[in-house]
């Protein structure tokens, strides 16, 4: 299973990955699925199991967050907004 | 060539620099318009570009640092988002007093014969209906300094707006938004910073001040929305950023943190060795407040009985020595000086200068001052 992180903004998103990837946190950039928000835009993808680490870092570095996705069965399902 | 014009454009760069525009000529995609390696790794780039020019102007989020081509749509921008009356002075550049001549609701604060600013009688002129204050860090035509952080304390006890064109002093005197108390400082990338042309910014302290952009369109994000993003840095970058660009003006601003000072400590010795040189040249008549103890490194003189623009062309023909004459978009500072028929030429410096290159420079207005080569 993994995760799927919204933000406010592209930068944001890049921001978040400089954090995740700077404490050994395996996250991927990827664009925004249509099934989530139509449009362009860019989300964070990491596995299940670093989600409280990631989250737990994002808070730190006041990375703002938009919304938290879990995929399951190929399905996006909204955790938190 | 001897380029003495570094206040218009800094040159020859760093070598780091066009290095890195050059790779990222090759690397750097879309920034915001993929989510592949190229596109990334060009958004990466422009964060960590926010992220140093945000350290070195002690600005509070890397986001509250976005691009522009040049300072001058920095300064359009921040000028254009005030409502109320602005006091500005008379030392300005044209790219802020003709945003402020289109607000329609100014003072300007006039100078001394020197180019000199009385802070006290800015103060005077802030009224209660005052949003703003508009100032320069220092003339691009005389290298007078004018003291940022006394004006934010002013600023600060009238509740009003600080806004910086540091187009001539980013990178060489320090600032930083905070102790300073600066809303909005606008820069550009190409002088001191040593960067490519093209690129620039504007620094806010978004808790204060956030103006409207001047330029909407694609965000990389929201694109159903009719509305432009809010959020800042997009707020104001619409539109593909010079990505390429500003890796070089990264590559420049690491170079100038490399260099712990020496790039400003060498411009001002190559500057303070050429107003002593050609002070001592009857004819010369030099302009502004040459001794001050800080200064940029910008010399502003004439020569008695010669026309600028005739000083100019015979340094560049008969010497190979690159100036600049004339106005200067300095329209206001002229008058101050008492220069507006004449014109004035300006030697700019920078750290790449050498030595020998200024006295050269010298030798140069003092056969020119004296007729010695028949041009």
């Amino acid at each position: 299973m993994e995760m799927l992180y919204t933000f406010p903004n592209t930068h944001t998103v890049i921001s978040a990955e400089q954090v995740l990837l700077l404490a050994a946190l395996p996250v991927r950039v990827m664009p925004v699925p249509n099934a989530i928000t139509a449009g362009c835009g860019l989300c964070l993808r990491i596995a299940q199991e670093y989600r409280v680490r990631a989250e737990a870092e994002m808070m730190k570095h006041s990375i703002e967050i938009s919304a938290v996705y879990e995929r399951k069965d190929g399905n996006y399902q909204l955790l938190g907004s | 060539m001897i380029y003495l014009d570094n206040a218009a454009t800094t040159m020859p760069k760093p070598p780091q620099v066009v290095n890195a525009v050059a790779e990222a000529l090759n690397t750097c995609g879309n920034p915001s318009r993929g989510a592949y390696g190229a596109s990334l790794e060009s958004l990466r780039c422009m964060l960590r570009t926010r992220a140093a020019l945000a350290k070195m102007f002690g600005v509070e989020n890397p986001m509250w640092v976005a691009f522009t081509m040049n300072a001058t749509a920095a300064l359009n921008i921040a000028i254009s988002g005030l409502q109320g009356h602005i006091v500005t002075n008379a030392a300005e550049h044209n790219s802020v007093l003709r945003p402020v001549y289109r607000s329609g609701n100014y003072t300007i604060v006039p100078l001394d014969p020197l180019g000199r600013l009385d802070l006290e009688q800015v103060e005077q002129s802030i009224r209660t209906d005052t949003e703003a204050l508009v100032m320069t860090h220092a003339s691009n035509l005389t290298g007078n300094v004018y003291d940022i952080h006394a004006a934010g304390e002013i600023c600060r006890q009238k509740g009003i707006k600080l806004i910086v064109d540091a187009a001539q002093t980013a990178g060489l005197l320090s600032l930083d938004m905070k102790k300073d108390g600066i809303s909005a400082l606008c820069f550009s990338g190409h002088k001191s910073l040593y960067g490519p042309q093209g690129t620039g910014g504007i620094c806010l302290n978004a808790g204060q001040y956030q103006p409207d952009p001047l330029a909407v369109g694609g965000s990389g994000s929201e694109s159903f929305s009719p509305k432009h993003p809010h959020m800042l840095p997009d707020a104001l970058e619409a539109g593909t950023q010079n990505a390429h660009g500003i890796a070089g003006l990264l590559a420049g601003v690491d170079y100038i943190n490399t260099m712990k000072g020496a790039v400003f400590h060498d411009a001002d010795r190559h500057a303070r060795r050429f107003i002593n040189g050609v002070r001592q040249v009857p004819k010369v008549v030099l302009y502004g407040d040459v001794d001050a103890q800080l200064r940029t490194p910008v010399v502003a003189l004439n020569i008695q009985g010669m026309d600028s623009a005739k000083v100019a062309d015979i340094l560049n023909e008969y010497y190979g020595i690159a100036v600049r004459a004339g106005a200067h978009c300095a329209p206001l500072m002229h008058e101050a000086l008492g220069t507006v028929r004449t014109g004035a030429v300006r030697f700019s410096f920078s750290h790449f200068n050498t030595d020998k290159e200024v006295e050269q420079a010298i030798c140069a207005i003092e056969e020119i001052a004296n007729n010695k080569g028949g041009y």
